[in-house]
């Protein structure tokens, strides 16, 4: 009998196979952790309150534009490249990859992840 | 004794001498830093223990409690903590250890080693569920705990596997209490609660607290977002500040554009506190930072009584009535701040929310701030 955070566990396990993913996390809308596969040394309620935040602000912001739903957002950081995107109604898939990494793929790798945690979550 | 987690201590008081307690918890949640917890709560009380584990090596409890930033070196040096080997003799292999049960089949070996070791306050026994599983019947391990707890509390930990219904009843009638650690899904995220089963030397009403281990810090009476908020420039971020060991602002040019986050730990309670902006520019996003929370601190400016129409609306803005709120009548240092009176009638707000002076930039009155709202949180 698996729990809901173990299946998002193995979700977040099978990104962590692809190359250049550093680590992932299922996080809240409301920025609480609900599953994470982070390296030991990153705090990851203080990133999953953040990212949560900046995934808030840039719905708000698309939704001043008049533009439509948000994909996703990407940070490029000098010796990271954060990614987050929505996973149905609760939650937010965030990674974060080496700066080298295909996005491209990464993005595919992810959208697939999203499918499932959706699914596990229920929303 | 105590148990050292808040609220499980100031419901059920001081547990007798001579009575057996099982730490129970569902499959996923390792019992272990429960027991090593609890054990360092009796041992920081001069209280004598002896750890038994049979399902990992004795190392491996050293470990797991320097993750949680406990120190069991001390104890052992002065002998006030004897860390007792099971478990090399159950898988076969040498044990350097000073205190090692040589056959662990044998009930009676481990009640012998145990007996050797005069004076002893709390046994902990780590754990039944390794001990079925080599013996299958846990009969043998209740007779030893019927012995030993007529010389000391008893203190078992078991992980609730699949085992059959009947089992599970079996040991738990050979305990004075059972205390169940199990995880509930609240809307997106899991928690873990301790619910006392049973309390045989006292009547209780059920109540559940919230826990979580703390690495470091160890188990804490835990929240996983309390709420500040309140006016443009009342001193929200100041208040995280003050109420947190690290905390950080995404602040720009003097005012927060993001959030504030901090950790409390206080008094055995630990809480993620995220802080809000207060600029209504920034409205959008205070039903991300506000879902979920389990209590909030309103900060108003003591100075600025026109300001508390905002704050009202900030409340409900972030769903608080309903919640467990404490006003900070921050600014309190200034010549023109009003009296806590004069803002308790102004604010208007139930008679139960207390309205606390602070002085946030000094730290003045974080604390009375701080055991109103814990207090309201164990309710
Ligand atoms: N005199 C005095 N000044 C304070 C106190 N608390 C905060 N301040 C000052 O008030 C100003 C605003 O403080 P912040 O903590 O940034 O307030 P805030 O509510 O987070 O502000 P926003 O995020 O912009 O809404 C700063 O200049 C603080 O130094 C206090 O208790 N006394
Ligand atoms: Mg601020």
């Amino acid at each position: 009998m698996e729990t809901k955070s173990e299946k998002l566990l193995a979700e977040l396990k099978k990104l962590a196979n692809i190359g250049n993913i550093e680590g992932s996390a299922v996080v809240a809308r409301n920025g609480l952790i609900i599953a994470s596969d982070l390296p030991r040394d990153v705090d990851e309620r203080r990133l999953g309150a953040m990212s949560a935040t900046m995934m808030g602000a840039v719905e708000t912001a698309a939704i001043t534009l008049n533009k439509g739903q948000i994909k996703r957002v990407t940070a490029e950081i000098e010796k990271a490249t954060l990614v987050a995107m929505g996973a149905g109604k609760k939650a937010i898939l965030v990674a974060s990859a080496s700066p080298d990494a295909n996005i491209g793929m990464l993005m595919v790798e992810m959208e697939d992840r999203v499918k499932n945690i959706r699914e596990i979550i229920g929303v | 004794m105590r148990t050292g987690i808040r609220i499980l201590d100031d419901k059920i008081g001081e547990i007798p001498g001579n009575v057996a307690v099982l730490l129970s918890t569902s499959p996923g949640i390792d019992p272990a830093p429960f027991g090593i917890n609890i054990m360092d709560a009796a041992l920081k009380n001069n209280l004598k223990c002896v750890y038994v584990v049979n399902n990992k090596p004795a190392s491996a409890v050293r470990m797991e409690a320097k993750t949680m930033g406990l120190d069991l070196s001390r104890y052992e040096k002065n002998n006030s903590l004897r860390i007792v080997d099971a478990f090399s003799g159950y898988i076969g292999i040498h044990s350097d250890e000073k205190y090692v049960v040589e056959n662990p089949f044998n009930p009676k070996n481990i009640l012998d080693e145990i007996e050797k070791i005069q004076k002893n306050d709390i046994l902990f026994m780590d754990s039944v569920s390794s001990y079925i599983d080599m013996k299958e019947s846990p009969k043998g391990l209740l007779e030893i705990i019927k012995t030993l707890k007529k010389k000391m509390t008893v203190f078992s930990l078991f992980s609730a596997w699949e085992y059959e219904q009947k089992i599970i009843k079996e040991i738990k009638t050979g305990f004075d209490a059972v205390l169940v650690i199990k995880p509930v899904e609240e809307v997106t995220i899991v928690r873990q609660f301790l619910f006392p089963e049973k309390i045989g030397w006292k009547k209780i009403e059920k109540f559940a607290v919230p826990v979580k281990v703390l690495k470091p810090g160890g188990v804490k009476v835990y929240f996983p977002k309390i709420l500040v908020t309140g006016p443009y420039n009342a001193g929200k971020s100041s208040t995280v500040k003050a109420l947190s060991t690290g905390a950080v602002s995404v602040d720009r040019m003097g005012t927060t554009v993001a959030l504030d986050h901090g950790y409390m730990d206080y008094k055995g309670f630990a809480a993620d506190i995220y802080g809000t902006p207060g600029q209504e520019s920034f409205d959008p996003i205070l039903q991300y930072l506000a879902d979920e929370a389990v209590a909030v601190i309103l900060v108003v400016d003591s100075a600025k009584p026109e300001t508390f129409i905002r704050a009202k609306e900030m409340l409900s803005k972030t769903k608080a009535y309903g919640l467990p709120i404490v006003v900070a009548a921050n600014k309190q240092d200034l010549r023109n701040a009003l009296s806590i009176d004069a803002i308790k009638k102004k604010l208007a707000l139930p008679r139960d929310v207390p309205v606390c002076p602070t002085v946030a930039i000094e730290k003045k009155g974080v604390e009375k701030l701080l055991d109103e709202l814990t207090e309201r949180l164990m309710r």
